[in-house]
């Protein structure tokens, strides 16, 4: 006979079982990279500026793109060199010289003059040849110097603090004195930014300041090479004065692209404000304010403006117009669209502070949309270069204001752009107005989305670069507020499939399936949303046989059997206690199915639903067992029950037969033995699933809505309920009375698992104790039933003891 | 340079001086000084004086692992060089080691390690005009797992510079739990009495500091090896909306007290109105938890320091800015008084 576990002991012991035997849906929230709890309608792609990646809006304050990524900067600088040597040696030689070559690997050829290593390279050949030793002298100083950068040393003291500068300044000295020499303009150039990034680095600058300056001088009015728009980052850190340096960051930010990114970490938000406020230079001015917007996390529409009104063809606006309209879709609909939100998701069981807070915002901000919608109106009315990309601003910003009518008289009269970018974002903004002024059911509407769809796809499909992932998402982002349109004008088949198709992470515990041997992918959404109706359009529409394009579309790669969705459709009538139904659509499974899919055999119970012998030390129930694991054995037990209590004659027999309901009910509930009839997954978060959840991220649970009645699950309403009659019913059969007493301070005590006053999650266990126990001892200490559950509960002791102080 | 700032300049060092050399008869202070260059103001000096500050526990650099050679790197390399108010007192460069160099490492690199640790630390005192490398402090969060390998770099560490003291953080899992954590082999430990909560749950009071948690720590006997407590005097925002952990917002500790904040709790704040701080987009709502240690949890830690048990001869704190010191004043006195 199993000992009585306290409830909070059971309950952690319910937690390790579950733990340790790692069921699919007990796993930890979803990992957050980047921007995944953003939502993206907008295209950041749209500007065409990838150096400008790194700038865009993120919500988690660094960026999605690696700002190096592009190597653009060494492209540039082998080109130069390519064409010094008149394209007469090969680009990737050049390259693999450049960037795939340890300096101590081309100085030890270099000293002992043999180049056995770099045989068959073009441009060292040509550096050999006598006329370039010119060229070749400078590669072994430049190899030298960035030697002197290799921070992995064979010894750290010596790296550190002693031969570094040392022979850097060396170094220096000899690429300021070849700079002077007559040598070739190219050569010349490269000494001269050598000497500057050498000083850098170099500890023993300070003196230098003249010949610093005169250097940069050198450099910027000589030519347009990378090594001009890398100096002027250099020459930046060299200044000594933090307005000084602010200047040329700035100025760096906007000459050289390569070192964009650097430029803009250098640069604090306070410094911009500064620059930004005692500069003389407008062009400064300007670009101080223009970076600091980009820094911005906030609302930056002041600084769009100043931008504007100081220079219209800014060519930063653009970036900024995006980088606004992607805080606004993030603010307004992160919550709404990904659940990743302070009162729609986790909410369910309460209303809180937080959510008052967040419908405030929420309308703070939307007001503030309409503000940029008319700044924007305004510059499309004096003009603005990027004309499609401002119609394409305009027309999203009406789309989120839901004046889509709005949006579709901009569209129209815009002409399909020619350029994929825009025409992507163009696209897009169809489908984005169309599903919002069609009516979405009708099979024309949908045609007309498929299509769009797929022209968008087709254009993704083209362009395979680093933006390829990014696409996608933006795509799947598009057709997660579609399943959400959907959703909310009841079609729950098509909208679970479009959010399957999305395969976009949202909060909620929802997957699709990754392959066939799946199970809870193919019906997590529709455990979530789905009617039984809906089981059967969704099984339909799986077996039609010419599908619209839509229906084409929305299809999944791989469907499950039909069983694992005739088990859905049962469960769902299950869940709402009509077990004749549930009973009706089980019959048409294998019998054994339950035995050999998913995780039931481990979770369903082998002996009757009547039966509570974790929590009652003694048989209680009708004594069945169930052959093998099987929901449809539950079924008819509970029917069997059920038919037991309609024939009964006596109030005695109603009692016994009502408490092996409710003991069913209570089995079938989130602390039953049965949990697993009821529901695909359990974890020891569901209790913490309110708006106090630490993480908030998605874990396994039943959320209430038109479908999914929570209250027996997570409550026990019925079992209760039951409990209560057959405690009436039972008149003075006082071993029942004791049963229904202890069942019923079981029930009060788990349902404040769930209740917020006392919940305290299952690490400490519910604080709230019962006064069902308390009147169990003072009445029914003497039955049989109390005395067993006294030999072997220590809590009911407890009572016990204490009440007879 | 005129007469009076000589003059000033003079009873400065000669304060100084006698700051750092002529300790009284109480509590030893030192800090932790973990900037990378000189970050000192005018009133630094005058503020080691009073406080008797004698020792500087100087972050040297960071190993890290180097995937492209595959072999430990130093980063985050210190540019402290004299002259600078601290350059009187002792200092002990402290060089932190990330676990995964320790768990990468064989034991010829390992060798190689040691050696370079002891040079980089000879280097930078030399760098900073001192002759005086007496001791060096290993900070590694070890685990079970690479605990034998670090525990033989320490011992490789006394083997290549027998002269030096070593000695080396600890944090409070291992100190509590030595039988599973292992004694590190050094002349004595430092234990960090912070870190104690975790940062993302928003029920917590202070995940940095509070003395109810840290006496969970609390051991029967003495740890087996010398321990100097480290306290902190240091602090930061933890950041949430919707209950939800959101970021670190670094900011002084005055910063709740301005009509941005709300107070609900004793150390949460509400937002009042949208605002930035520290490039962090604070929404009206969101919830700031306080999380500079309260100063009277520290001197109650500083009142009960032979509890855990510890020895209070010298404290450490950790670590020195200029406007935390100047926030947590009253209690290092009151500590240094004790």
């Amino acid at each position: 006979m199993p000992r009585l576990l306290k409830p909070s002991q059971r309950i952690k012991l319910l937690v390790c079982i579950a733990m340790a035997c790692c069921l699919e849906s007990i796993a930890c929230g979803p990992g957050l990279y980047e921007d995944d709890a953003r939502f993206c309608l907008f295209r950041p792609s749209i500007i065409q500026y990838p150096q400008l990646d790194a700038m865009q809006y993120s919500q988690r304050l660094y960026h999605p793109f690696d700002p190096d990524d592009l190597h653009s900067e060494n492209d540039d600088n082998c080109k130069e060199w390519l064409q010094f040597t008149n394209g007469k040696v090969k680009y990737d030689h050049i390259y693999e010289l450049q960037y795939n070559t340890p300096p101590d690997s081309f100085l030890i050829a270099y000293q002992t003059n043999n180049w056995e290593r770099f045989k068959g390279n073009s441009f060292i050949k040509w550096l050999l040849a006598r006329k370039n030793k010119h060229a070749l002298e400078y590669f072994a100083v430049a190899k030298s110097i960035e030697k002197t950068q290799t921070t992995y040393r064979s010894d750290w003291g010596a790296y550190i603090y002693e031969v570094q500068s040392e022979s850097l300044d060396s170094l220096k000295q000899i690429c300021y004195d070849r700079s002077q020499k007559k040598l070739p303009a190219f050569l010349k150039h490269r000494y001269a930014f050598q000497y500057l990034k050498s000083a850098y680095y170099s500890t023993n600058s300070e003196h230098e300041q003249t010949t610093i300056q005169e250097v940069f001088q050198y450099l910027i009015a000589n030519s347009n090479s990378i090594t001009t728009q890398w100096s002027y980052i250099y020459y930046a850190l060299l200044q000594t004065n933090n307005q000084q340096q602010a200047h040329y960051l700035v100025q760096a930010f906007d000459k050289c692209d390569a070192k964009k990114y650097r430029a803009f970490s250098l640069l604090s938000a306070s410094t911009l404000d500064t620059l930004g406020k005692t500069t003389d230079d407008a062009y400064i001015r300007v670009m101080a304010r223009a970076i600091a917007a980009m820094k911005h996390p906030g609302r930056s529409l002041e600084d769009i403006r100043f931008v504007y009104e100081a220079d219209p063809d800014n060519k930063y606006l653009p970036l900024l117009i995006t980088r606004e309209i992607n805080k606004l879709e993030d603010w307004l609909y992160s919550p709404e669209v990904l659940y990743f939100s302070p009162f729609l998701q986790n909410n369910w069981l309460h209303t809180t502070t937080d959510e008052w807070y967040a419908r405030h915002n929420i309308e703070f901000d939307k007001k503030y949309l309409r503000e940029l919608l008319i700044l924007l109106q305004h510059m499309q009315q004096t003009g603005f270069a990027r004309k499609n990309f401002l119609l394409l601003s305009i027309a999203h910003l009406h789309n989120m204001l839901h004046e889509h009518l709005h949006a579709e008289s901009i569209l129209s009269s815009m002409e399909t752009p020619s350029e994929d970018e825009e025409k992507a974002s163009f696209l897009l903004e169809q489908l984005f107005t169309f599903i919002n002024t069609q009516p979405l059911m009708e099979e024309g509407t949908q045609q007309q989305a498929a299509l769009l769809i797929n022209e968008m796809e087709a254009i993704n499909s083209g362009r395979k670069n680093k933006h390829t992932d990014t696409y996608q998402h933006e795509l799947g982002n598009m057709l997660l507020y579609l399943s959400r349109k959907y959703q909310a004008a009841g079609a729950t088949v098509v909208a679970g499939l479009l959010y399957d198709k999305a395969s976009v992470m949202t909060n909620e515990y929802i997957y699709p399936a990754r392959n066939e041997d799946g199970f809870y992918g193919f019906i997590a959404y529709f455990e979530k949303y789905a009617h039984t109706d809906d089981i059967d359009a969704l099984l339909a529409l799986k077996h039609k046989q010419n599908k619209t394009s839509f229906e084409q579309f929305i299809t999944p790669p791989i469907w499950g059997s039909d069983n694992i969705y005739l088990d859905l459709k049962g469960t769902l009538h299950f869940r709402k206690g009509d077990f004749k139904q549930a009973l009706k659509v089980f019959e048409n499974l294998p019998e054994d199915f339950w035995q050999h899919t998913y995780a039931f055999a481990d979770y369903l119970p082998l002996t009757s639903v009547s039966e509570v012998e974790k929590e009652i030390p003694v048989s209680v129930g009708n004594k069945k067992t169930y052959s093998i694991a099987s929901k449809k054995q539950i079924v008819e037990d509970i029917l069997g029950i059920q038919q037991q209590l309609n024939a009964s004659a006596t109030n005695r027999e109603k009692a016994l037969y009502t408490f092996w309901l409710a003991n069913a009910r209570f089995n079938i509930s989130y602390f039953g033995k049965a949990w697993m009839a009821y529901a695909y997954g359990k974890t020891s978060r569901e209790p913490n699933t309110d708006s106090r959840d630490m993480h908030r991220f998605a874990y396994y649970y039943i959320n209430p809505n038109k479908t999914n009645d929570v209250s027996n699950y997570y409550y026990l309403k019925e079992a209760r309920k039951l409990y209560e009659q057959a405690l009436q019913l039972a008149g003075n059969d006082r071993e029942l009375q004791a049963q229904c007493l202890m069942m019923l301070g079981i029930c009060d005590e788990y349902q404040h698992v769930f209740d917020p006053p006392a919940n305290t999650g299952f690490v400490n266990g519910p604080s709230y104790r019962s006064l069902h126990f308390t009147a169990l001892n003072k009445l029914y200490s003497k039955t049989k039933f109390f005395e067993a559950v006294a030999v072997s509960c220590p809590d009911i002791k407890r009572i016990a003891a204490n009440d007879a102080r | 340079m005129s007469g009076i700032v000589k003059t000033v300049l003079i009873c400065t060092v000669i304060s100084l001086l006698y700051g750092c050399r002529q300790p009284e008869n109480k509590t030893t202070v030192s800090f932790y000084y973990w900037q990378q260059s000189n970050y000192f103001t005018d009133s630094s000096a005058s503020y080691i004086d009073r406080h008797n500050i004698r020792r500087f526990y100087v972050h040297l650099l960071d190993v890290v692992w180097n995937t492209q050679q595959q072999g430990p790197e130093p980063i985050a390399i210190s540019a402290l060089s004299a002259p600078n108010p601290v350059a009187l007192c002792e200092w002990v460069p402290v060089i932190f080691i990330h676990n995964q160099v320790i768990e990468k490492t064989d034991s010829a690199g390992l060798s190689v390690l040691s050696g370079n640790i002891i040079s980089a630390a000879r280097a930078f005192m030399n760098k900073a005009g001192r002759n005086d490398l007496t001791e060096i402090q290993i900070d590694c969060d070890w685990t079970p797992g690479t605990r034998d390998k670090y525990f033989h770099l320490l011992r490789l560490l006394k083997q290549a510079g027998p002269e030096i003291i070593y000695s080396a953080t600890i944090r409070l899992y291992p100190f509590k739990y030595d039988h599973l954590m292992g004694v590190p082999p050094v002349d004595y430990g430092v234990l960090m009495l912070y870190n104690l909560s975790p940062i993302k749950d928003i029920k917590e009071v202070n995940s940095i500091f509070t003395y109810n948690e840290l006496i969970k720590y609390r051991r029967n006997s003495a740890y087996p090896i010398p321990l100097k407590p480290i306290l902190p005097v240091f602090g930061w925002y933890a950041w949430f909306r919707g209950s939800s952990y959101k970021n670190i917002v670094y900011a002084p500790p005055g910063l709740v007290s301005t009509p941005f904040f709300e107070k609900q709790t004793a150390t949460q704040y509400r937002v009042t109105g949208d605002t930035v701080i520290n490039g962090n987009y604070l929404r009206k709502g969101d919830i700031l938890r306080n999380e500079f240690p309260e100063k009277n949890e520290l001197l109650a830690l500083s009142k009960n320091l032979s509890k855990m048990p510890l020895n209070s001869e010298e404290i450490i704190f950790y670590h020195w800015n200029e406007s935390t010191v100047q926030y947590y004043a009253p209690v290092i006195k009151a500590i240094t008084a004790h």
